[in-house]
């Protein structure tokens, strides 16, 4: 097993190239833009302190860090949901504040609320096929799900929303 | 509503925030590359440092007591350590991983293999999953640390999921998800769940448990029992399992793995250059190998996505890869490799059916159909279905459990003891994954009677 010595990986195009797609990746996973600059800014945080043991033998870039950014999305999304009072999670899924009710105005948060329906690994392949616009092959990798598993699911999770739009 | 609507829902980066963010990383220190030079003053800086060290263990060692700082044992040193089998161990390192070691130093190795010494989990400090990364982020330090105002300032958390492979993802988050447990589950490599376990140099361990197909070797399991991160637990779950059965009138034949790929999958091998692949064309059995009964091909079996069909891909994975010339796609094309290895065929021999009333009928009617099952099916259907060995192996128990059946595979779950004292959630996932609940096929009655004493074992120690 070769170790990919980490000058091979050029981190600016890294930067300029997965900025956008971890960003939106997190916008369509919570649905609202709150949140957001900080959990991409904890990914590439994260990612830069591991850098050096990023190992290509092993998983592709792609993978390695969206690997990174699904679990600091689900320390978030857990750790906003054990601060939530049950009686203020409803709150949040039917009112909330005037500024998340404008935000749910937005196609976004109306995409977000229909996806609320759906599964976890669900939601899961929307942020990361529509929000980081990555590949299926990609999504396979990262979810354990096989490329065909992966358009399969995804032609039918927009085939429901479409109809519930 | 459509993937161009979808797709025109992103939006980019705020500029100020994409250049603050990478002012921020660049304050970080290059990566470093290792010349011979530096290995060397490396080298010597290392020495001089084991030198201090083994100074300072004599001085401890010269001062008994010292570390009994507090009563509750949390200034204790002693790692914990994994107990070798003489019979398999021995100082080659070929150790069998242990279920767990109980007070008096006996461990008993999850199939009911000989008990061999241990030492008991040292110290009572704070639980493994509890620590939290912080303290290594604060020694490497953040790279947002010294942002400007406005800049979002990332703060490595504690992490409190599970780590779970990609290949168990599906098996264990959406049954556990739907029987309400209360576990975050981190998607990774079995190479980072490993890390995140097992605790890097610093022994910050970032997750409790793993969940895995597969044992951990005796390597891996003792190199992470010595970090100290309080005792590992080794439970077997379960079996994922499938068999291909028919109707016991017209009774099923044995099949190789090989012979199941070139009847089910999409594409396969040309017969006149394997390098080459075609449409999947053989309707008959004896279209793949004429030692098979001129019957046509007729299977029934799980949708690709389902999760047993996700075990009838890799069963047809496993065949491809017998084709020298199709495993070497992993390397030089890896999109084309997982279309010929990973895709069923969608024409008339495989009809996608759920296990259930409806297959068994279509099985009893149709004398040719063979259907995939889960072996849990099969074996609660023998009246009514007869298996097809594959690779020569009958399907039972026995066979899952020895590891020599073809189409099934193990699945483990590894959780450290002091987790399961301090958090309820991972408490909850355990009982939820030994529980008849889960879907996998479990182990055998003494095994799962060995687990849960197991396990009621530890909780009475905590």
């Amino acid at each position: 097993m070769q170790w990919a010595p980490a000058e091979e990986v050029d981190w600016d195009a890294v930067y300029a190239d997965y900025l956008p797609r971890i960003y939106n990746y997190f916008r369509f996973r919570l649905g609202v833009e709150t949140d957001v600059e900080d959990l991409t800014a904890r990914t590439f945080e994260k990612a830069w302190r591991s850098r050096s043991r990023y190992r290509r033998d092993l998983a592709a870039f792609s993978t390695w860090l969206f690997r990174i950014a699904h679990n600091v999305g689900i320390d978030h999304l857990r750790a906003r949901r054990e601060h939530l009072p049950i009686e203020a999670a409803d709150d949040a899924a039917a009112e909330g504040t005037p500024e998340e009710a404008a935000e749910r105005a937005s196609d976004l948060a109306r995409l977000a609320e229909l996806a609320a329906r759906f599964s976890e690994r669900d939601r899961e392949l929307i942020a990361l096929k529509y929000g980081a616009g990555l590949s299926n092959r990609t999504i396979a990798g990262l979810t354990g799900l096989s490329e065909t598993n992966v358009g399969t699911i995804l032609h039918r999770l927009v085939v429901t929303l479409r109809a519930q739009w | 509503m459509d993937d161009e609507f979808l797709y025109r829902l992103r939006k980019r980066p705020p500029p100020e925030f994409a250049a603050r963010l990478k002012a921020a990383l660049d304050r970080r220190a290059p990566v470093h590359r290792f010349s011979p030079r530096t290995r060397f003053v490396r080298g010597i800086a290392a020495a001089a440092l084991v030198g201090a060290a083994a100074a300072f263990a004599v001085l401890m060692l010269s001062m008994p007591g010292l570390f009994r700082a507090n009563g509750d044992g949390a200034g204790t040193a002693e790692p914990p350590t994994v107990a070798r089998d003489k019979g398999e161990g021995g100082s080659t390192g070929a150790v069998k991983p242990q279920l767990q070691s109980n007070a008096g130093g006996t461990v008993k190795p999850a199939g009911g293999g000989a008990p061999s010494a241990a030492k008991p989990s040292a110290g009572s400090g704070a639980p493994a999953a509890e620590t939290p990364d912080s303290d290594a982020d604060a020694e490497e330090g953040s790279a947002l640390a010294s942002a400007p105002p406005g800049v979002a300032v990332a703060r490595s958390r504690a992490r409190t999921g599970v780590s779970i492979s990609s290949q168990a993802y599906r098996y264990v988050q959406e049954t556990a998800e739907g029987a309400g447990v209360d576990s975050a589950f981190f998607i990774e490599s079995t190479a980072d769940g490993m890390e995140a376990f097992c605790g890097d140099v610093r022994g910050v361990a970032a997750t409790p448990a793993i969940v895995r197909f597969g044992r951990l070797s005796a390597a891996e399991l003792a190199a992470c029992a010595t970090a100290p991160l309080g005792e590992i637990i080794e439970i077997k779950i379960g079996y994922d399992a499938l068999v291909l059965g028919r109707s016991h009138a017209y009774a099923a034949f044995p099949l190789s793995v090989r012979q199941v790929f070139l009847a089910l999958a999409r594409e396969v091998p040309d017969d006149r250059d394997q390098a080459r692949v075609t449409p999947n064309r053989n309707r008959s059995w004896s279209d793949i190998d004429p030692a098979l009964p001129y019957e046509p091909i007729d299977v029934v079996g799980p949708a690709a996505d389902s999760v047993l069909g996700e075990s009838l891909i890799t069963l047809l994975e496993a065949g491809c890869r017998s084709f020298p010339e199709l495993l070497a796609l992993e390397q030089s094309d890896d999109v084309r490799y997982e279309r010929v290895c990973r895709t069923l065929r969608d024409d008339s021999a495989y009809d996608e059916m759920s296990e259930g009333f409806e297959l068994l009928q279509r099985i009893e009617t149709y004398p040719n159909a063979f259907g995939v099952v889960s072996f849990a099916f099969f074996d609660g259907n023998r009246d009514r279905l007869d298996a097809a060995p594959l690779g020569g192996v009958e399907p039972s128990l026995e066979v899952l459990a020895d590891g020599s059946y073809p189409a099934s595979r193990t699945l483990y779950l590894y959780v450290r003891e002091r987790a399961l004292a301090a958090r309820a959630d991972v408490r909850q996932l355990v009982d939820f994954l030994v529980s008849s609940d889960f879907a996998l096929t479990p182990p055998a009655e003494d095994e799962r009677r060995e687990i849960r004493a197991l396990l009621s074992e530890a909780s009475s120690r905590l």
